[in-house]
């Protein structure tokens, strides 16, 4: 499974004040906690990292700000910075409690599947 | 409190043979004395909320597919996914809604949601086929606090109260917080179910397997094996209570943690929610049955491959499906409310997330002792009290293999 986040052509990566995260949309700023889970097991300690680094600091101001929007209704630079933020709770698994980019001595790819009502 | 359960079980003591995990006959002997006979979950009503809903469910070891569906003033019933024609599934997705016919996609065969053949395509090239004995297969059906079971013997003469007996009792009236809203882990194991039943049925592996996801909440330095708290037995179903680390905070390391349940007011990382409802839920007798200061969850057995299990903040199901000897179906439902705000959504994930990784932890686990078992390189384990749910399952087993009927087997293990 290869995913990735697009950006239309024309619109912001981003909201504004959040560009140096920009490098991380594609990867990171997936659609659905199944693919979110699915780009953490599928790299490295070290890219994890790298984004939670990055992500960590700005993810409460991030979150005021996302907060002015419907959940389910956000323009496309706010949906991709949620999703941004979404992805740091799959990452801070690797970093922060497992140490260890997936669960450690299990089988990869594996047949886990979260399924949601509702993509996000 | 009880100190010794497998004593209060009624149980013995010496080593446990392992050759049902590894043997074609017991498996057998499973799929015609139990999953053939037993009441069977598949789901909850509000998985059919509305007139015309609908959803199919498999039931692997029996080779059954199921659909259940929401009729007219509100009937919840339940047939064999077989077309009268021959024999293709009638229902090909897995659930759906408006939907009160169902057309067979082979041949055009047309059911009602009550099982009723309404129309058969070019029906005059037949040889006068007699419609109203041609109806999908029903199969028995009813529901118990919201719960849809069935039962697959055609000849079934215990109800399903009478099935879940004291367990049903003693777990009436538990306010579910957000029955209608589940996110579900799904995973196909290389390994004998019941491996994966007694992965979920006992704590003594908590604070060793799941050392970094859970085992920090589970236990603490006054209980650093997180003894079960309570052990309640009723027929063929059992529920058990576990410790929880009232101390427990995440470290200072878990920045993340911190930032997910910043505005929680949740004791526990498996508390998926706080209102009015988990209040009502944590004040039910059954729910933390000794009220004890240190506990976690509870996990209620119902036999054979269904648990229920309720912490302080909500609850969630595992149902265990075997397939084969050794492949299983397994499915988690966490039960948990709409996120209305990002932030309420940044706790679910994260919630999910460390759930997902405890299940893993379990799941890459029960493949590993499925391998060492057809090893034979041992044939019987030990167990210890804390692990009496394994213990008495096999005792239940073994009373169902040797019991003509359902009502034996019941009688049995009374």
């Amino acid at each position: 499974m290869r995913i990735m986040a697009t950006v239309p052509a024309g619109e912001r990566s981003l909201p504004a004040g959040f560009e140096e995260l920009e490098e991380f949309v594609p990867y990171w700023a997936v659609a659905g906690q199944n693919e979110r889970r699915h780009q953490r097991c599928d790299t490295t300690l070290a890219e994890i990292k790298r984004f939670y680094d990055a992500i960590y600091p700005r993810a409460d101001e991030a979150m005021a700000l996302l907060e002015a929007f419907p959940l389910r209704d956000m323009p496309g630079p706010e949906a991709r910075l949620m999703r941004l933020v979404l992805s740091l709770a799959q990452a801070s698994m690797a970093v922060e409690i497992q140490g260890e980019a997936r669960v450690p001595k299990s089988p990869w790819p594996d047949t886990v599947r979260i399924l949601t009502e509702e993509t996000l | 409190m009880r100190s010794n359960f497998t004593e209060a079980a009624g149980l013995g003591t010496g080593t446990v043979s392992m050759e049902p995990y590894r043997s074609q006959a017991y498996f057998d002997m499973e799929r015609d004395k139990v999953f053939a006979r037993t009441w069977l979950i598949m789901g909850r009503t509000e998985d059919v909320p509305q007139v015309g809903d609908y959803i199919v469910k498999e039931v692997e070891i029996c080779k059954a597919s199921i659909l259940i569906t929401h009729g007219k003033g509100g009937a919840i019933r339940a047939f064999h996914n077989v077309c009268s024609h021959r024999g293709n599934q009638v229902v090909w997705d897995e659930k759906g809604s408006r939907k009160t016919m169902f057309r067979c996609p082979y041949h055009n065969w047309t059911y009602g949601n009550d099982g009723r053949l309404l129309a058969i395509s070019d029906e005059k090239k037949f040889f006068g086929v007699d419609k109203a004995k041609c109806g999908l297969e029903p199969i028995h059906c009813d529901t118990w606090e919201g719960w849809i079971f069935i039962n697959l013997n055609p000849d079934n003469k215990v109800s399903l109260k009478d099935y879940l007996g004291k367990m049903g009792e003693f777990l009436s009236g538990i306010p579910y917080p957000n029955p209608d809203r589940s996110i579900k882990i799904q995973a196909h194991l290389k390994c004998n179910w019941k491996i994966v039943v007694d992965a979920f049925s006992e704590s003594y592996h908590i604070p060793v397997l799941h050392s970094k996801t859970i085992g920090p909440s589970f236990s603490s330095p006054s209980d650093p094996m997180g003894h079960l708290q309570n052990a309640e037995f009723f027929g063929p179903h059992h529920a058990i209570s576990l410790y929880g680390n009232p101390e427990y905070a995440p470290s200072e390391v878990q920045l993340v943690e911190k930032l997910a349940y910043k505005m929680m007011q949740s004791e526990n990382v498996l508390a998926a929610n706080q209102s009015d409802v988990t209040e009502r839920l944590r004040a039910h007798p059954a729910v933390n049955p000794g009220k004890s200061e240190t506990w976690s969850m509870d996990i209620n057995e119902f036999f054979p491959n269904w648990h229920l299990d309720v912490a302080g903040g909500g609850f969630w199901t595992h149902e265990i499906w075997p397939i084969t000897p050794d492949y299983t179906r397994y499915e988690m439902r966490f039960f948990v409310p709409k996120p209305t705000t990002v932030r309420e959504a940044f706790h679910q994930e994260h919630y999910i997330a460390r759930l997902a990784d405890v299940v893993l932890e379990d799941l890459a686990n029960v493949e590993r002792t499925q391998k060492g078992v057809m090893s034979r390189a041992k044939n019987h384990m030990h167990l210890q009290d804390n692990e009496v749910l394994i213990r008495r399952m096999f005792r239940i087993l073994d009373q169902f293999g040797e019991a003509p009927t359902l009502e034996g087997a019941l009688e049995a293990c009374a």
